[in-house]
């Protein structure tokens, strides 16, 4: 079997080689398959016509307004962002697996990949007759991951969840909030890219055991799991010294000051000393005779009175200009970050320096600057290569490419609704 | 592990000179797919082991449970900094694994050519806060996320304890696996440089990019229709609506069937102009149910609805216990639960092997199995 990808010159990457094929949509899946393609993998991704990812937003709704004319052709579809925001590295083919004919196209492609991907709920691939010995049979040695919201076992295995109801039944809610207060979810749905990570390095883990021993495997990802070892020490304070850690807001177990204050003109300045030399920096800084104090004299009394010592380090930072304390603060040797608004954010002269912050061109949308790769290698770099594809972009391409279909044969899949560019007819 | 479960990584020797969370949360998650990785301390301990929580609330180098959590798996060897053997286990390391810039560069000089260093540190080991300090909270100012979170007019908020450390650390573990696998065919190492502010600033991409093409910051933490999870008569639910059927049979299953059909809020965009006066009458009716009455019925549905758990509820959940996912560690005699696996690999399993290490617990084993030659 010839595998033009693995002879492309313009291979790139610590996968470099490997073939994904996914069937991930939304974010925890889809993030796992983004990674393998920040990595240099050839990802695949497939959807339906009759039901594309949910990030895109649906095939109606308004254009979002700042991108609004960025391109002659705008299909609502493709200018999601969300799906825009973590499909980079893929090239996105629609190919309908309910569909016999459709069915029978991906079968044909699954000799070609190393690594199949969904994040459905745990029976559908098997009602497919796509389960791990199915797929085992078309491609020895194949990996196939499976991330869904509880995992492929155990009472919850047929409930649904994504990250707004992982975040509560992972624990990660009950921790989230600020102190006193309700329990709350990330405003970023933080779970799904959580699991999205692990699943990456599950399947990263499988191709280096695969490498050393040939053989394939089978990878089953609940998200309610992965999440909640993210939550280990707090589960442990529950199991070994019975107390149920309440919510924190800013503050942290052993270090004060540890908050984020208020200063000049609305800002707010991150600000804590880990440490004894830095707590004897911060108070060279601030210049106050009352941190001076016994109450304030080891972390412990510190801690013990942090409600006083709030108020001193709040009402320093209250005159103080964000941006110039961040910088005096670091100077000095202590942790401190102005708060930083979304549309600031890449702005930031470290981020730049680094090519974390990538300029992204998207046929319909425009250009973007866009979170990159977050690994710097020194000699197989992980790259930004692809903006994210428009819905079966790809589709005729890699039909082709792979499977040999000819332009009349693609012309009647699309008309059959099993691929095509535009929502089912 | 038994016999005839073959381990992923299991032919791997990692050197973890961690002195943070990150650090050493990235070397675990090596050692749980089978790797020997030994955490090289000096006299006064790892860094964690002076982190609370500590075993009923009394500090000591063998009391930490962050500590029990982040370096299970490992083998503890203890040197003191001028040791020559430290350079010499640099030197027989597939993998060594670092926290600082300082560290990198030494550690730089001292390994083999096919061995894969990763440097985990705040900001990155290049670039103008290179050196400059940072941590967990510093890490949610600069990547947005404090600034997304929290509530109207209270102050941005950070994320749960140690989040930036787990996530960062996750992240170099992917990407050391990711070298090692590459190794396979090069034969060559490489290294990798892992900002934790970068892997916290993945997380707001979505947020980030969403501001961009709406032209405008969005306001702090306003979700679909409620800002988090809603009070039910015995705690607290998320209960989401980003598919269509999930907002007309959660509705249905509410009791507020005009909801359900009302053609205004069947798309979750033009639903949200109405987020003021549809919240409390969905309230209302959350406030009458229990938590896990509501999850049970909606989950039938095939809705998404999630309860709020405590640790208490989470340790003892009955589905985490029947997929195994809580796993005994002993530390200072006292055994209790940890979370264990992340994710079920049907050839190379997970798996929990050393209990956390004692201080210098495996100094002279170690020197022997992995210098040797310089032992005899």
């Amino acid at each position: 079997m010839t595998l033009q990808a693995r002879e492309s010159t313009d291979a790139f990457g610590p996968l470099a080689g490997i073939r994904v094929i996914t069937f991930t949509q939304a974010w925890s899946g889809t993030f796992a398959t983004e990674l393998l393609g920040f990595l240099g993998a050839d990802v695949i991704q497939i959807e339906a016509r009759r039901r594309p990812d949910t990030w895109r937003g649906g095939y109606q709704g308004p254009i979002p307004p700042a991108i609004h004319g960025a391109a002659e052709r705008q299909r609502r579809w493709n200018v999601g962002p969300l799906y825009n925001a973590v499909n980079l590295n893929k090239r996105g083919i629609t190919l309908d697996i309910g569909d016999p004919q459709g069915a029978d196209y991906f079968r044909r492609l699954v000799p070609l990949a190393d690594v199949i991907v969904d994040n459905f709920s745990p029976r559908v691939m098997g009602n497919w007759g796509l389960a791990y010995a199915d797929l085992e049979a078309l491609r020895p040695g194949i990996i196939q991951a499976s991330l869904s919201a509880y995992g492929a076992s155990g009472p919850y295995r047929d409930i649904p969840g994504i990250g707004g109801t992982i975040e509560p039944m992972s624990g990660m809610s009950s921790l989230l909030g600020y102190e006193g207060g309700t329990p709350l979810n990330s405003g970023n749905m933080y779970p799904d890219p959580v699991a999205g990570v692990y699943m990456a390095t599950a399947i990263v883990a499988a191709l280096r055991h695969r490498a050393t021993s040939g053989e394939g495997q089978y990878i089953d990802l609940g998200m309610m799991e992965a999440n909640a070892t993210f939550v280990g020490d707090a589960f442990a304070e529950f199991t070994a010294n019975g107390r149920v850690r309440p919510r924190l807001g800013n503050r942290h177990l052993r270090v004060a000051p540890h908050g984020i204050y208020e200063a000049a003109g609305g800002q707010w300045l991150a600000l804590s000393t880990d440490d004894e030399s830095q707590w004897s920096a911060l108070k060279s800084v601030v210049n106050n005779p009352a941190l001076d104090a016994p109450a304030f004299a080891t972390m412990t009394e510190r801690k013990v009175h942090e409600e006083e010592l709030d108020g001193h380090i709040g009402g320093w930072v209250r005159r103080q200009d964000a941006a110039d304390a961040e910088r005096r603060l670091l100077e000095a040797g202590i942790p401190a970050a102005r708060v930083r608004l979304p549309d600031e954010v890449l702005g930031d002269e470290q981020l730049r320096s680094r090519d974390f912050v990538v300029s992204v061109t998207h046929p319909e949308a425009g250009t973007h600057e866009m979170v990159g790769v977050p690994w710097l290698f020194s000699r197989t770099p992980a790259k930004v290569t692809r903006a994210s594809p428009m819905l079966g972009q790809h589709s005729q391409e890699v039909l082709a490419e792979f499977l040999g279909v000819t332009p009349t044969e693609y012309e009647s899949l699309v008309e059959r609704n099993v691929s095509g560019d535009e929502p089912p007819q | 592990m038994t016999a005839s479960e073959p381990a992923a990584l299991a032919d791997l020797r990692v050197l973890d000179l961690s002195t943070r969370l990150s650090g050493a949360f990235c070397a675990r998650q090596l050692a749980d797919l089978g790797a020997d990785v030994v955490l090289l301390e000096a006299p006064e301990g790892h860094a964690l082991r002076s982190e609370p929580p500590f075993l009923h609330d009394e500090p000591g180098s063998e009391h930490s449970l962050l500590h029990s959590y982040a370096n299970f798996n490992k083998r503890s060897v203890c040197l003191a900094v001028d040791a020559p053997q430290r350079q010499a286990l640099a030197g027989h390391a597939d993998v060594v694994v670092v926290s600082s810039v300082d560290a990198l560069e030494a550690v730089r000089l001292l390994v083999r050519p096919d061995a894969v260093v990763v440097a985990i540190t705040p900001h990155g080991a290049t670039g103008p806060r290179a050196q400059l300090p940072g941590n967990d909270l510093t890490a949610y100012a600069i990547s947005g996320w404090a600034a997304l979170n929290g509530l109207q007019g209270r102050p941005p908020l950070k994320g749960s304890h140690n989040q930036v450390g787990y996530l960062a650390g996750t992240f170099a573990a992917c990407s050391a696996i990711a070298a090692l696998f590459e190794r396979e065919h090069s034969g060559v190492g490489q290294e990798i440089d892992v900002s934790e502010a970068e892997a916290l600033t993945i997380t707001a991409g979505p947020s980030l990019l969403m501001s961009a093409y709406e032209g405008r910051n969005p306001d702090r933490h306003v979700g679909d229709i409620f800002s988090g999870p809603v009070a039910a008569s015995d705690g607290y639910v998320s209960i989401t609506f980003s598919r269509a059927h999930f907002w007309r049979d959660a509705m249905n299953a509410l009791g507020l069937p005009e909801l359900a059909e009302d053609p205004r809020y069947t798309d979750t965009w033009a639903r949200r102009q109405y987020r003021a006066e549809l919240a409390p009458q969905i309230e209302a009716k959350v406030a009458e149910r229990d938590r896990w009455g509501l999850f049970e019925h909606l989950g039938l549905l095939r809705c998404v609805c999630g309860v709020v758990l405590d640790m208490q509820d989470l340790a003892t959940n009955p589905h985490l216990h029947d997929r195994g996912l809580p796993v005994p560690v002993t530390l200072a005699d006292e055994t209790f639960d940890v979370p264990g696996a992340p994710y079920r690999m049907s050839h190379t399993p997970w798996t929990r092997r050393l209990e956390p290490p004692r201080l210098g617990e495996h100094t002279q084993q170690v020197i022997a199995d992995w210098l040797s030659e310089v032992a005899e």
